[in-house]
């Protein structure tokens, strides 16, 4: 599925490395979660999977279902199965979400040799995951993440996630700023991926929440752009307990 | 009066589509001359060149005023439009010079007690075009307000010159006056040159006015990407985002 080997990430107009020696292999339909302190460098390993041209590689080889994606552009990668859930998706006005969602997913089919939904088959999806998600029709009317909550965006994001059908899912911080019901159709999405989809996910978070509703494969502390200790579920939540202290000296 | 829905996907503003809009329109296409007008709220008083118009009847259409110069044309037209006493009138006025042509047009407004105008503007001005208006609103009486809103699209070696102008005679009251200009410019070599202008005599107005020049959002184009669509396709889609917003009126 995905497997990152020996990355070294720099950010490409400064040079800094961010990402100093990561290795990951995620195999269909294992939930990871990825914790760390704020500026570990846990979103940059999310926007440079998804082919952020912020961000230069300069080691190491990222695979996804046995292609290197190391050189593809985001577009390609989203084809190819990679889809990122943003901590802070950009709002566009102007664009309608059912203009983006239509664009969006009629794209990744082209490019996966499948037909292109028409307005009828479209409809029927955005029904179906609006249902699941609990997202009113009005939502899909109004312009892309303006004037939407925090939880509003996550539930969007899902939205995408569910018409990209991925095998593999970034989630960046998912569970941040939304309330226990928020967090709850989130895991229903999760779910819903793994389930239909045999979608993997690798979950960037500071919170527990997520622990307790969706199957947790591994636990990894990220810290100065590598990975310093993967354990369970107990890992989880000896963190949520005790910080992450004990594992940085 | 009847009111006359006018879907104008005939038209080809590169690739960019007019929203549906309820309005009563006036198209020019190169030296063409159309009229759409489905009531008797404006009466045509002059000939094809020239446009005076006086709006007397408050009804909730909109006008939309249409420029279209094709293939090395030169447009040039004046409009004089008076909104009487209690009209509350919105016009759009959508202009697309492709193709070396040149449109020139001069649009004059007069403004009666306790009336309000709103006008936004879409404008394309492709490459190797010219585009230029002058929007005059005069404040004729008190109590009255303006908002002119205009949004363009510039293309390489295009020159824009857009002049916005209000004024207001010292003896008036309560005046509100609103100018906005927001353009995205898609070359080094389009060149734009914005005028606001305000004359103001009276102490007794509020007039307001802004500019905003950009390229493409870098952030927006990723977004579009991590969402499976490729970078041309992003591209026209932010076009057609950033022009919608004038047509939300």
């Amino acid at each position: 599925m995905l497997k990152i080997e020996n990355l070294k990430v720099s950010l490409k107009e400064t040079k800094q490395q961010i990402i100093s020696n990561f290795n990951l292999e995620i195999k269909e339909k294992e939930v990871h979660f990825l914790l760390g302190k704020n500026g570990s460098g846990k979103s940059t390993l999310a926007m440079t999977l998804a082919g952020s041209e912020k961000y230069e590689i300069t080691n190491g080889i990222i695979t996804l279902n046995n292609k290197i994606i190391n050189e593809m552009k985001p577009y390609e990668r989203v084809s190819s199965g990679l889809f990122l859930s943003y901590q802070m998706p950009v709002s566009i006005a102007g664009l309608t979400f059912s203009t983006l969602l239509k664009h969006s997913v009629n794209s990744i089919r082209r490019a996966r040799n499948l037909t292109p939904y028409n307005a009828i088959q479209f409809f029927q999806k955005i029904e179906e995951y609006s249902k699941l998600l609990e997202i009113p029709k009005e939502w899909l009317s109004r312009e892309v993440n303006v004037g939407f909550s925090g939880g509003e965006k996550k539930k969007m994001e899902m939205l995408q996630m569910l018409m990209a059908e991925p095998n593999i899912s970034i989630l960046d911080e998912p569970d941040s700023g939304v309330d226990v019901d928020a967090v709850n159709i989130i895991s229903k999405a999760i779910d819903y991926c793994i389930e239909k989809f045999n979608t993997s996910f690798l979950i960037i978070t500071h919170y527990e929440k997520l622990f307790e509703k969706i199957p947790v494969s591994s636990v990894h502390i990220f810290n100065k752009g590598e990975i310093i200790k993967s354990g369970n579920i107990e890992l989880a939540k000896e963190i949520t307990k005790n910080g992450f202290e004990k594992f940085l000296k | 009066m009847t009111n006359t829905k006018n879907k104008i996907s005939i038209l080809d503003l590169k690739e960019l589509n007019i929203p549906e809009i309820q309005s009563q329109t006036i198209v020019f296409i190169n030296n063409e001359y159309e009229e759409k007008l489905s009531s008797n709220k404006l009466k045509i008083i002059n000939n094809k060149s020239d446009l005076i118009s006086e709006i007397n009847n408050q009804s909730n259409d909109i006008l939309h005023i249409i420029f279209i110069g094709t293939n090395e044309t030169d447009i040039t037209k004046n409009i004089n439009i008076k909104i009487s006493k209690n009209i509350d009138q919105k016009i759009l006025i959508t202009a697309l010079s492709k193709n070396k042509s040149n449109i020139s047009t001069n649009i004059n407004f007069e403004i009666y007690e306790n009336a309000k105008l709103k006008t936004h503007l879409a404008y394309i001005n492709d490459t190797e075009s010219n585009y230029s208006i002058n929007i005059n609103v005069e404040h004729k009486e008190s109590k009255s307000e303006s908002i002119i809103f205009a949004k363009g699209i510039i293309y390489k070696k295009s020159t824009s010159k857009i002049n916005m102008q209000v004024s207001s005679p010292k003896e008036l009251t309560e005046i509100n006056g609103y100018e906005l200009h927001k353009v995205l410019k898609l070359d080094s070599t389009a060149k734009i040159i914005s005028n606001p202008n305000i004359i103001c005599g009276t102490e007794q107005a509020r007039i307001n006015h802004g500019f905003s020049l950009s390229g493409f959002n870098n952030e927006d184009i990723f977004f579009l990407q991590s969402r499976g669509i490729n970078t041309n396709d992003c591209k026209d889609i932010l076009k057609q985002a950033f022009i919608n917003e004038a047509y939300n009126i």
